[in-house]
């Protein structure tokens, strides 16, 4: 259906210094396109000097190695099933495709993202898309992240 | 019918390794659905309350149940209406509390670092706000783990009922 919108999430990321690293993937059902409204990353770093992290919102065609995520309705009422899923945990890189925005963060900060009605990127249907970030050297605070989106 | 409701400077004690409650939104029938389309946390106190690596952990969650609650009455964001609110569940703890009830569901995490982000405002797109449905609860809650020291802590959320 329409306007079934979910919520996805991935908490507690150890990430490696120096290095690219997929945080949360989100993967559109087969002839089920998605809509993303808005996602979202966070930090906890610790020193107020560390170099940024870039954070890379990006088109993947590949789970990578990785486990499955936890989608949640923003509407509970809705008896529907999302058909959306997400990935986590990844061991492995996912093959990259587009890269849709870049933007580097403080590794003690956070940043959110919710696009205007009408322009929000979407994912076609078996389609994925990721948030992947690169950590400077000695850098490595674990992250959090999420994306919000609509079937 | 917009309305904000939320609490000013109230204590969050450092170094709890639980989830308390911080806000909550819902109301106390079973018949009405809100709408949160905003909302937002800001820490008071001296930057050097906190330490390089004192991070809130904050997260959004529902819940079927509540804790009972004290903080502002409804405001209303057009007070030349003549409809009155349903009773919303109170805000904001006296004391933040653990949540009460079966957890639902979670929506977002974010680790929260009040030395650097004193304050935090989240804004959903019109057709995306996040929903409380009949009798849940949205709690939004920390662990204070990682915090050295009782913060004090403002925050609202702007709600939106449509009877």
């Amino acid at each position: 259906m329409a306007a079934f919108q979910g919520m996805t999430r991935a908490e507690d990321v150890t990430l490696t210094a120096a290095a690219t690293e997929t945080l949360l993937q989100l993967v559109a059902a087969s002839n089920h396109r998605v809509k993303l409204i808005g996602w979202g990353v966070s930090f906890k770093g610790t020193s107020v000097t560390e170099e940024p992290i870039k954070v890379v919102l990006k088109r993947q065609t590949t789970a990578g190695t990785s486990s499955a995520g936890t989608v949640v309705k923003v509407d509970d009422s809705i008896a529907e099933t999302l058909q959306t899923a997400s990935r986590i945990s990844f061991t492995g890189e996912p093959t990259a495709g587009d890269e849709l925005e870049v933007l580097n963060v403080h590794p003690q900060g956070w940043m959110n993202k919710f696009y205007p009605e009408g322009r929000e990127i979407i994912v076609g249907g078996g389609d994925r898309i990721g948030i992947e970030v690169t950590t400077p050297t000695g850098v490595s605070p674990d992250g959090a992240a999420f994306f919000h989106f609509e079937e | 019918m917009l309305f904000t409701k939320g609490a000013e400077d109230r204590g969050v004690a450092g170094a709890v390794d639980a989830p308390r409650v911080i806000m909550m939104a819902g109301t106390t029938g079973t018949v009405d659905r809100l709408y949160i389309r905003e909302w937002s946390l800001g820490m008071v106190g001296a930057s050097s309350l906190f330490g390089d690596d004192e991070y809130y952990k904050l997260w959004l969650a529902v819940y079927d149940d509540n804790p009972s609650y004290s903080g502002w009455d409804e405001s209303p964001y057009d007070d030349s209406l003549s409809e009155t609110l349903p009773v919303m569940l109170d805000a904001v703890p006296s004391s933040p509390s653990a949540p009460v009830g079966s957890l639902l569901r979670t929506y977002e995490t974010r680790y929260w670092f009040p030395k650097h982000q004193p304050t935090l405002t989240v804004a959903y797109p019109t057709r995306s706000p996040m929903v409380v449905d009949r009798s849940e609860v949205l709690c939004w809650l920390v662990n204070s783990a990682e915090v050295g020291q009782t913060g004090s802590l403002s925050c609202w959320y702007l709600g939106d009922w449509g009877g």
